[in-house]
């Protein structure tokens, strides 16, 4: 009789674990059933990625399509190449759209943003998007602004 | 096999050290085979370490404990755990396993040593605790029985396996004087009927020389004397006599080693 | 004399340093023989059964009530500190980012050594202290398969799925809070934490912390009381021993592990 309550009870618990595992899994880290299969690559090489870091999303028309793999520097153009990893949903991107690194709020996370082009051909697997505008980086732009005051007073 | 066929346990040469503290320096002890052999000796002079070194719980310095023809400190971890099978030994708690009850205790080292079926167990338990005369107490756990009673399933359960050395560690420390009785009838009756070599480790005199064959009296780490209960009595050996006649002072002295008296209680601190 | 005492001293110290070489080789031995030792676990599946009851089971309680209400302070203090962001909508991400990496494998593994890890020193200390422990050893059981082996295989079982009950409960405490009281709205704060939390990284990293945890603290819980002097205060002293020591390796080794696998190299 009391061996069966311990049973009873390493069961319950055993599946509480099991259970918290596929919570974690499935609920909380958002772990689909199959995530490698149906997404595909793109390439865009930005003058200035400053602030995006892997796994930032990339969104087109606010609705996330896909996420930022890695991020490394072209050797030959002194550029920041970023993949892209895309659902295979949203195969139908023209060749000229823009890829431009946004952030989300005034201090918010850094994301990619994608607006589509006019072109009949379109991006496939492992194609480069030319098109990209880079991360506004704080100081260059108040640098601007600073520089623009002074050579107005200078006229 | 070195080990006489007479003398079911031999130690020899035995020493033992804690730390710098030596407690056994080159013993020599034989016990013969089927009898009662007493081992007797002052509180504090190590008579349960000695059990433990019999048992191999304690491992010697230098020496040899041969039990059975095997020379115990050789031997590798699961074939001493094998040898020990063949002895049984009632600690001084009786060291009862506290979450079992009375027939789980008795029927443990069946169910891990044996493949016997359920009723077998049951019958083999039965037989026991009926030796033991406490048949009637199979269902209780260990913490409704009394402290002689703790000591006589402990014994039951010693006995289970049927050893061929059974070890008491001082069996009638802190016991009424019916349960110290009953003790001493049960320690004499399981030697004869069940033809084992018993070794009782004690400091209760008159128990032990009333049932023992032989005695050992141990002390100062080395074995002072031994015979015969009768022997013993008439032995010359002044230490030993007092021992055995229970005088305060003697060769072993009333008093803690200490300054002189007078000058403690004279002399500035 | 002043010279003898400063030889004293580091005499002394070299003691001390001797005497933690011999505690760490006795536990490591310890630990070899009870789990790779001949015969696996000792008295087979019941016992593990009755140990995971006693030592994963009886945690439960503690485990929940804790994780609950970590969760939910984590979602108040969170929404304060982000709110004056304007980005309250990332408070599901810090709650399930915290408990993951952090707060799970480490406050279950601190709540854990001193509910189960004190209690598994107590009852081996005690077993000790009555001599059940040689009685098992006469009668010829390994008490190292049969004691400790179940003991140190639940330990290790239950901690990490108590570590996993602990974040799930924590980030729901947290929803909770941050959803139904303070008017988070619901799709962002989950959403916010599916897109930042990761299987790999994340959840899989935490999981791995608490295993490490696991080993560590019924590693010491056990050895404590499989070492304690036989006497009331040794099981005494043993079971604040296990407690300090589990925390304090717990601490020091979340640091490590974290560094490891969160820092860049």
């Amino acid at each position: 009789m009391q061996n069966r309550t311990v049973e009873i009870g390493v069961g319950l618990f055993l599946l509480a674990g099991i259970l918290a595992l596929l919570l974690l899994a499935l609920r909380v880290s958002g772990l689909s059933a199959s995530p490698a299969a149906d997404t595909y690559k793109l390439y865009a090489y930005f003058d200035n990625i400053a602030g995006l870091t892997v796994r930032a999303k990339v969104t087109m028309a606010g609705v996330t399509i896909g996420k930022v793999t890695a991020i490394d520097l072209d050797r030959d153009s002194f550029t920041g190449r970023v993949t892209l990893q895309l659902d295979k949903k949203v195969d139908n991107l023209p060749t000229d759209s823009t890829a431009s690194i946004l952030t989300a709020g005034l201090l918010g996370e850094k994301y990619i943003g994608i607006s589509v082009g006019g072109e009949e051909a379109l991006l496939k697997d492992g194609s480069t998007i030319h098109d990209t505008q880079s991360s506004l980086v704080l100081e260059d732009l108040i640098g601007k602004f600073l520089l623009n005051t002074v050579s107005k007073d200078a006229k | 096999m070195s080990a006489d066929n007479a003398y079911a346990v031999e130690l020899k040469g035995l020493s033992f050290k804690r730390g710098t503290r030596s407690i056994f320096n080159n013993v020599d002890i034989r016990i013969p085979r089927g009898k009662v052999t007493g081992i007797m000796g002052p509180s504090g002079c190590g008579k349960t370490t000695l059990l433990r070194l019999m048992g191999m719980q304690l491992r010697p310095t230098a020496g040899e404990v041969w039990v059975n023809g095997q020379n115990l400190p050789t031997l590798s971890r699961s074939d001493l755990f094998d040898a020990r099978k063949h002895m049984g030994v009632l600690f001084q708690s009786g060291a009862l396993f506290t979450d079992l009850d009375v027939f789980e205790n008795v029927a443990f080292p069946l169910r891990v040593h044996t493949q016997l079926s359920e009723e077998m167990i049951r019958d083999i338990v039965l037989l026991k605790l009926q030796a033991v005369g406490l048949r009637g107490a199979i269902d209780l756990m260990p913490d409704e029985l009394s402290g002689g009673m703790k000591r006589r399933v402990a014994l039951a359960r010693a006995i289970a396996l049927d050893p061929q050395i059974l070890m008491y560690d001082e069996p009638f420390v802190g016991q009424d004087p019916i349960a110290m009785g009953v003790l001493v009838r049960l320690i004499r009756l399981l030697n004869d009927a069940l033809g084992i070599t018993s070794i009782v480790v004690s400091h209760d005199l008159a128990e032990t020389a009333s049932i023992a064959d032989y005695l050992y009296v141990v002390g100062d780490g080395q074995v002072l004397g031994q015979g015969t209960p009768e022997e013993l009595m008439n032995a010359d050996n002044p230490r030993i006599r007092q021992f055995m006649t229970g005088d305060p002072d003697g060769p072993v002295p009333f008093h803690f080693p200490a300054a002189d008296y007078r000058s403690d209680l004279l002399g500035k601190r | 004399m002043r010279k003898t005492s400063l030889i004293e001293k580091v005499r002394l110290f070299g003691r001390s340093g001797i005497d933690i070489v011999e505690v760490l080789g006795r536990s490591t031995i310890f630990l070899f023989h009870a789990l790779l030792g001949r015969g696996g676990i000792g008295g087979g599946f019941g016992l593990l059964l009755k140990q995971l009851h006693s030592v994963g089971v009886m945690s439960l309680v503690i485990i929940v009530v804790s994780g609950v209400f970590i969760g939910m302070v984590l979602a108040l203090q969170g929404f304060n500190i982000l709110s004056s962001y304007g980005s309250e909508q990332a408070v599901g991400q810090m709650v399930a980012l915290t408990l993951l990496r952090e707060l799970g494998p480490v406050v279950t593994a601190l709540l854990f050594a001193g509910r189960a890890g004190s209690a598994l020193t107590a009852e081996i200390g005690n077993m000790k202290a009555t001599e059940q422990l040689s009685s098992l050893e006469m009668i010829g059981v390994d008490p190292l398969k049969y004691i400790v082996a179940p003991r140190l295989w639940a330990g290790f079982i239950s901690l990490p799925l108590l570590a996993m009950i602990f974040s799930v409960v924590g980030i729901w405490g947290g929803s909770w809070v941050a959803v139904d009281w303070l008017g988070v709205y619901d799709g962002s704060y989950w959403a916010n934490m599916q897109n930042s939390v990761t299987f790999s990284g994340d959840v899989l990293n935490g999981i791995i912390k608490s295993i490490v945890f696991a080993f560590v603290v019924t590693w010491i819980a056990v050895f404590q009381g499989y070492d304690c002097e036989p006497t009331s205060e040794g099981i005494s002293r043993a079971t604040t021993k296990t407690v300090v020591y589990a925390s304090l390796a717990v601490l020091g080794l979340d640091f490590i592990l974290t560094a490891l696998m969160f820092g860049d190299f």
